[in-house]
């Protein structure tokens, strides 16, 4: 589906933003771990997209949490209220759900939050418990937005340089208890997070889905450019945006993935 | 005033068609652009067995360009037929395969299998994947290796035949009357043009490939220069490619010898760009009272 949004509002989060953009339509479809293409800029040198995870949708609106990180990102957080956006979406396959009553782990690195914010309000308002792992930089990231957590999920926090919750990695900050009792596993965040937090998952037998970041052109499907290693026979690739980007962790391929 | 033109045998509706690996089947894009008003669709590379493709990343954005590595990820000529070809003839637009291999029994066992096919309007001759070690740009980078290939092919298969060469060919012109002498219907130009881009962070190459290839309207220049050099050395029509974004990219495309465009890297930004081209071009005819796009091919003031 493909739109004319318009921004509702744009808030500063840290060295984050928070942007409501008015998209009624992909609201009303969006699932959690879904992503939003987006034009960063009409007449500008940038040629692609770039893809976003669906961080909140109320009523119409859609949350997209960004990090200025490039020119694009930069375009994003510059938005006013009223400018209009150009938005294909929901696009991609999101995170399978849990069973009501069950205890279940979300482990977000940096910007990773954004899907696993959508998927624990999702999952709260079906009953499911959430455990929130986030792990960040530093307490500047994002603000206010870490402590805002606490009604959605029983939250611990980490950061690299110890300015907000426990000083280290979020791997860290799961150390050897934060899966017990967990009965599933939900994760977004840089492959040097995904790819010990999926070893330590099979080990203690927890089904892990995680949220993959791969570059990407088309968003659709069709370019064949956003590549995932998957197990398979012969080794082989599925693509993140349409395959993905949320993958059971067990089918990726994780010697082949850096 | 007509859109409808001739390219090498095929009957396109519009001069405006989607560029090979970049399309899918047509399938991915329903719903965010109408693709019965396309004036062709050009298949992902098809190659004999299925090929895994590149190690990602694949994909690195520059400044007005796109660099990729893929490595002709596709599945195979066989579930081609079965599975994707069937789709693609779907939307009612001249459907065109590019054809790609490693080697020269390759190409021709695959066009052997095409041959079979029904409903296909032409073969693209994929000779300038930057993309892959064996096959691909060895065979377009000399006159008397592509002209082989091409007379190879050209005894196996009666459908038009483009040769899609790539634009980092040093006598382009030589080229281009080495495939049309050995049997070519028409030119495809340009390929993505060998490229790489390195994380000087981490001191590696931003493709897992390490090199790539180069689309978008980076491109274009080099495409428009491409064009005008087969244009004038040989007598074929030509089908341009690399960059063109919208409708006054595509009439420099006709100007300097291009009879229809095909749109790429532009598609992943704005699915419709071929329709708004098209509409373009219809306009431009119109304010020039010209009766079809075949009054501008080749007009170049040069």
């Amino acid at each position: 589906m493909r739109l004319r949004a318009v921004v509702e509002e744009v808030r500063g989060c840290g060295d984050a933003a928070l942007l409501r953009v008015g998209a009624p339509e992909i609201a009303a479809s969006a699932a959690p771990g879904q992503f939003v293409h987006i034009i960063c800029g009409e007449d500008s040198p940038r040629v692609l997209r770039r893809p976003y995870s669906v961080f909140s949708v109320e009523g119409g609106t859609l949350g997209i949490l960004l990090k200025v990180t490039g020119a694009g990102s930069r375009w994003l957080a510059c938005r006013r209220p009223g400018d209009p956006l150009d938005i294909l979406g929901p696009l991609g396959r999101g995170y399978a759900s849990a069973a009501a009553g069950e205890e279940v782990a979300l482990v977000a690195g940096g910007t990773g939050i954004a899907p696993l914010h959508f998927l624990a309000v999702e999952l709260r308002r079906e009953g499911v418990g959430c455990r929130l792992f986030w792990g960040m930089e530093s307490a500047s990231d994002f603000g206010h937005l870490p402590h805002r957590l606490g009604d959605l999920a029983d939250t611990r926090l980490a950061t690299m340089d110890g300015t907000l919750g426990a000083a280290g990695t979020v791997l860290d900050l799961l150390g050897d208890s934060g899966l017990d009792g967990v009965a599933r596993a939900y994760a977004c965040g840089p492959s040097a997070m995904l790819k010990p937090l999926h070893r330590l998952c099979e080990e203690a037998g927890i089904p892990l889905q995680v949220s993959v970041e791969e570059r990407m052109a088309c968003g659709v499907g069709a370019c064949q450019g956003c590549a995932v290693p998957v197990v398979d026979d012969p080794p082989g690739y599925r693509m993140a945006c349409r395959d993905g980007p949320v993958f059971p962790s067990v089918e990726l391929d994780w010697e082949r993935i850096e | 005033m007509t859109l409808a033109t001739d390219l090498a045998g095929i009957r396109l509706p519009t001069p405006v068609l989607a560029a090979s690996g970049t399309f899918g089947r047509g399938t991915e894009y329903a719903g965010l652009t109408d693709v019965e008003g396309l004036g062709g669709i050009i298949s992902k590379a098809v190659t004999l067995r299925p090929c895994a493709g590149n190690p990602p990343p694949r994909l690195w954005e520059t400044p007005c360009g796109l660099l990729n590595s893929v490595g002709l990820q596709n599945r195979g000529v066989e579930a081609f037929l079965r599975e994707d070809l069937p789709e693609l003839l779907s939307w009612g637009v001249p459907v065109i395969v590019n054809l790609a291999g490693f080697s020269r029994e390759d190409y021709l066992e695959t066009a052997r299998v095409l041959r079979r096919a029904e409903g296909l309007s032409g073969i693209e001759l994929n000779i300038s994947c930057p993309n892959v070690k064996r096959g691909g740009l060895q065979f377009g980078a000399e006159p008397r290796v592509a002209a082989g290939l091409v007379a190879a092919v050209r005894e196996v298969i009666d459908l038009p035949l483009l040769v899609k060469l790539s634009p980092n060919v040093p006598a382009l012109g030589e080229m281009a009357a080495a495939v049309a002498e050995a049997g070519a219907d028409g030119l495809s130009l340009v390929n993505t043009f060998p490229a790489m881009a390195v994380d000087i962070r981490t001191w590696r190459p931003r493709l897992g490939a390490v090199t790539g290839g180069l689309s978008g309207p980076a491109l274009r220049p080099l495409a428009v220069r491409a064009v005008w050099e087969a244009y004038k050395a040989v007598d074929l029509p030509i089908l341009a490619c690399g960059g063109v974004s919208s409708w006054e990219d595509a009439v420099e495309m006709l100007l300097v010898g291009a009879r229809a465009v095909a749109v790429g890297t532009a598609l992943f930004r704005e699915p419709r760009t071929p329709l708004m081209i098209a509409q373009g071009l219809k306009e431009y005819l119109l304010s020039k009272g010209l009766a079809n796009v075949g009054q501008l091919v080749g007009k170049v003031l040069a």
